[in-house]
């Protein structure tokens, strides 16, 4: 039943980019390309030679391994809708926020790797911004424990239906905040343009720029990836594990189209931000998590405000 | 008994063999070395072993006077002397190579004196964790501090590290007057003069204040800001084997210090436990925001211990608070994460600050702005420096992640108990574990990019050769460890859940659910890496079969790229940082600025400085100002005794004086 898990989430994984496509292309009043475009793109890709560049050492021939690597691992260790991952034990969620860091590192050193300074500005602006943003999955799991204690992501989301009005609040907060990780661990408008290939504006673009042929495969295959693995963990906060299997796959797969078209749609409607009120943006999501945090607190304690 | 008192004779033995140090020529010291090295390791880790399988060891060592000295071994102390051990003996065979370097410039009684102090820094640390009695603990202290300086002290030719390794020892002697203070407040009133006495004054007075002097005093060793000055300045100046013993176990006796007053504490758990924990987040962020804009390759390493020692503070503070509110969960696992982390700490700084020794052995400077494309050069040391900084910052599949995954589960579990203290505890200190883990992660990929990768900022980086097989095979030998770690955590962990569960009074430990998480973050670990290997494997057929080349790296179309100066430089890597947080890092750049009607600009050069804000304002800037005043009463020492025979009589009349008026 796990398999299942896995299955579904490199399906979603094989949409998304399609979506998003097609939604952009429609805003822009351009005839959209098909869906399957990224999927004949890479099959592109894999006919082709694989440049690297000459200043480049072991960590250009590892890189692309150990991003996709982690990423899959991740994929293990994510729930569906009450159904456990490959693996689910107590605390795994941590091993999830730390995969996606390996994930992060690996890149940042294989952009450095290249040894140009627009590699080297994207990989510093990516090691910098990811240290603002990622306590918010800490807090988010944070507020998740004081309603539901620890144990496996899986268990985390089972429990979250079993109370009412601190449910409410989280799984709003939560969907919101993880949409929002959503946009920056994938670099989406507004935290940077995945269009844009001015040397300085780019973050995640300028960091595989040197990759070529079956690098770039992986590191496409890995970034739709982290689209379905975030878009599975809205999906978790907003279906409910006890209905039947087949609504929750329909559920899941209205989702993930939904997510797809407002990523799309952010980014044909939203300009990207400076790169300094980039810090300031980045901050607002571990700031809206710490005020959820506080909020379950007071739910939780029952505290009396006085008001 | 016979036989345990042939081992103590054999351990009393050991002192007297360094002497013998100066006796030997060459090869023959450190042989003589090794053996007098390899003695007391085998004695004292038998003796471990058998204090935690068995119970608590209590060895009668010797007599002075009618004052019985004996070492006591439990679990704490059992754990402290596996670490020396293994630390000490990895450095001293990475150090054999590395001082090969220095047999030209180096008489053979320096190498002996250098070879002395090593192994008293090694005994002395072993009986700073056996030792009960205060005199003995402080004299062995002492011993620690004093042979560390020498070791420090080791390249004095070069004016820097001479200042460096007198700052240090001044500094080492100020934390010796608060333990020496907390020591004697501790042993009035009949109460011994020792551990023990602490434990007695502490069942009776509100132990706050004694414990606010220890973690002054022990603080001061392991690096705590703002009492961390001596490290980033020491660790530069040592040799690299001594940068990496001294980060790797020294530190921590400033840790077992405070363990071991903790361990007598029985009130106050709240507001100690409070104290730690802003103290130890303060020394992790402030030390790994200092750590990404330092310029010297070894003051980053230096500034990651202070962040990781902040790190082993967080896990003693959570327990604390724990212990304070009676959630016993909590408290093992804090302790559990703290002391695991302690062990992990000691495994992959000596490796990062080994790496660095290779690098200064082929360049001799420190200065990442002038290195750069040593990974082609150097690539074994390059290899395992990587696993080193992935280790470091926390990241699966190594070690460095294991202990963090056992705070945060503390943390977790805490916040299902509703005990509103603790929830808002646990969210400064879930958010102090993030933001250092992610500021680790800049600093280490700033500090492999900048010295490992790219072009060479200089001619000297470009003659760089690869280090000696004896250093790297130590440097191996550390990863595989960091790896077994990190893929059979759950083997590991016994030791740390024993010492932990050991400074807790009670028994019933909840192995059960720690084992299973620890099985399956193995398992992940070893997922990752088959995973990987597929991958790898994936892609090497699709390079073989459709051809790979390597290319220049895209240099936007210019002529003439160079490409030395167009790659990224380590102070701009430190960019984000010194903009975030200038009053942390105390950056100052020197640059002078165009003006609108310098319509020809003339060559200009850009500087750009940090400083360690806290040394500067907070104790040389203050001692430099009250030097100055000192300076100016030196008109009172005018050399004669006339004057000198008046200020007797002024102060004679002076005291008559105020004694007729009834004021003295």
């Amino acid at each position: 039943m796990s398999l299942v898990n896995l299955l579904l989430i490199f399906l979603a994984a094989v949409f998304y980019p399609g979506i998003i496509g097609r939604i952009k292309a429609f805003t822009a009043g351009r005839k959209a390309p098909s869906l399957w475009q990224p999927v004949y793109d890479l099959l592109r890709l894999l006919k082709k030679e694989t440049l690297y560049s000459s200043t480049g050492s072991f960590i250009m021939q590892i890189a692309t391994p150990v991003f996709l690597a982690a990423l899959i691992m991740s994929a293990t260790i994510i729930p569906f809708a009450g159904t456990q991952g490959l693996m689910s034990f107590e605390g795994d969620l941590v091993l999830v926020a730390y995969l996606l860091v390996l994930s992060r590192f690996i890149i940042i050193l294989a952009a450095y790797d290249a040894s140009s300074s627009f590699q080297g500005m994207g990989a510093n602006r990516e090691a910098f911004f990811s240290v603002l943003a990622e306590p918010a999955f800490f807090f988010l799991a944070g507020s998740m424990a004081l309603v539901a204690g620890i144990s496996s992501f899986n268990e985390l989301f089972n429990s979250l239906y079993l109370n009412t009005h601190a449910f409410l609040l989280i799984s709003l907060a939560t969907v919101y905040i993880l949409f929002l990780l959503m946009v920056v661990e994938t670099k989406r408008v507004p935290v940077d343009d995945p269009r844009t290939h001015l040397e300085l504006t780019m973050i995640h673009e300028v960091m595989v720029l040197d990759f070529s042929g079956i690098d770039l495969v992986l590191i496409h295959l890995g970034n739709w990836l982290k689209f379905a693995l975030f878009g599975t963990l809205i999906s978790n906060v907003l279906l409910n594990p006890s209905w039947n299997f087949v609504y929750k796959i329909v559920g899941f797969f209205i989702i993930q189209v939904i997510l797809a078209v407002a990523i799309g749609l952010l980014e044909s409607f939203r300009a990207r931000n400076k790169m300094e009120k980039n810090l300031q943006w980045l901050l607002t999501i571990p700031a809206v998590a710490v005020v959820v945090f506080f909020a379950v607190l007071i739910l939780t304690h029952k505290i009396n405000l006085n008001l | 008994m016979n036989d345990q008192m042939l081992w103590m004779i054999v351990f009393q033995g050991v002192i007297f063999l360094p002497f013998l140090l100066f006796v030997f020529r060459g090869k023959w010291q450190f042989l003589w070395g090794t053996f007098s090295l390899f003695l007391a390791a085998v004695v004292t880790q038998k003796w471990a072993i058998l204090a935690l399988s068995g119970g608590n060891l209590v060895l009668p060592f010797i007599g002075l006077a009618e004052h019985q000295i004996s070492l006591t071994i439990d679990s704490l102390s059992a754990l402290m002397i596996s670490l020396v051990n293994l630390v000490c003996l990895l450095g001293w065979i990475y150090g054999k190579g590395y001082l090969k370097g220095y047999v030209l410039r180096k008489s053979a009684a320096e190498i002996a004196w250098h070879y002395f102090n090593y192994i008293w820094l090694y005994l002395a640390m072993l009986f700073v964790v056996m030792l009960r009695d205060g005199f003995s603990f402080l004299f062995a202290w002492e011993i620690m501090s004093l042979a560390s300086f020498f070791l420090v002290v080791f390249e004095y030719e070069k004016r820097e590290n001479l200042e460096a390794a007198i700052s240090y020892l001044i500094q080492m002697h100020a934390g010796m007057i608060f333990l020496l203070i907390g020591f004697i407040l501790a042993s009035g009133d009949g109460r011994p003069f020792g551990f023990e006495g602490i434990r007695l004054y502490m069942a009776q007075y509100n132990p706050f204040g004694l414990f606010l002097l220890f973690f002054i005093g022990f603080g001061l060793k392991a690096g705590f800001i703002p009492i961390h000055t001596w490290l980033p300045q020491a660790h530069p100046a040592a040799p690299s084997h001594i940068s990496g013993v001294m980060s790797g176990i020294m530190i921590k006796m400033g840790i077992y210090g405070i363990l071991r007053v903790m361990q007598s504490l029985q009130s106050g758990y709240m507001i100690i436990g409070i104290l730690v924990l802003v103290v130890s987040i303060i020394s992790s962020i402030g030390g790994i925001s200092l750590a990404s804009v330092q310029s010297d390759f070894k003051k980053v390493l230096a500034y990651s211990s202070i962040e990781n020692m902040g790190i082993i503070g967080m896990g003693l503070g959570l327990g604390l608070v724990g212990l304070g509110t009676g959630i016993r969960i909590l408290t093992l696992l804090g302790f559990t994460g703290s002391v695991f982390h302690m062990i992990n700490h000691a495994l992959f700084k000596p490796l990062l600050f080994f790496g660095a020794g290779n690098v200064y052995q082929q360049l001799h400077h420190r200065n990442m702005e002038k290195m750069g494309g040593l990974g082609k050069r150097m690539r074994v040391t390059a290899v395992l420096f990587m696993v080193g900084s992935i280790a470091i910052s926390g990241i699966p599949p190594f070690n460095g992640f294991i202990s963090e995954l056992i705070l945060y589960l503390g943390i977790f579990k805490t916040l299902n108990y509703g005990e509103l203290a603790a929830n808002v505890i646990s969210l400064f200190v879930l958010a102090a574990l993030v933001i250092t883990g992610g500021l680790a992660v800049f600093t280490f990929t700033r500090l492999y990019s900048v010295v490992f990768q790219g072009h060479p900022r200089s001619e000297h980086s470009a003659q760089a050769r690869e280090a000696d097989s004896g250093m790297l095979t130590v440097m191996g030998f550390i990863v595989l460890l960091l790896l077994s770690i990190g893929i059979l955590p759950q083997v590991w962990v016994a030791l740390p859940l024993k010492v932990a569960a050991s400074l807790m009074s009670g028994s019933e430990i909840q192995v059960l659910a720690l084992e299973d998480t620890l099985q399956y973050a193995g398992m992940s670990a070893l997922g990752l890496i088959v995973i990987t290997t597929l991958l790898w494997y994936a892609r090497r057929r699709h390079v073989i079969k459709f051809g790979s080349k390597p290319m220049p790296t895209w240099g936007c179309g210019y002529v003439t790229p160079t490409p030395e100066s167009f790659q990224y430089t380590s102070s701009s890597q430190g960019y984000y940082m010194n903009l975030q947080a200038p009053f942390i890092t105390g950056v100052h750049t020197e640059y002078k600025q165009m003006s609108e009607h310098e319509y020809f600009p003339a060559q200009r050069n850009f500087q750009l400085k940090v400083k360690d804000v806290i040394w500067q304002y907070v104790f040389y800037t203050p001692a430099r100002f009250i030097a100055s005043i000192l300076q100016k009463m030196a008109i009172f020492h005018t050399g004669r005794i006339q004057t000198y025979l008046l200020y007797a009589l002024v102060f004679i009349a002076l005291v008559g004086v105020l004694t007729l008026f009834n004021l003295f």
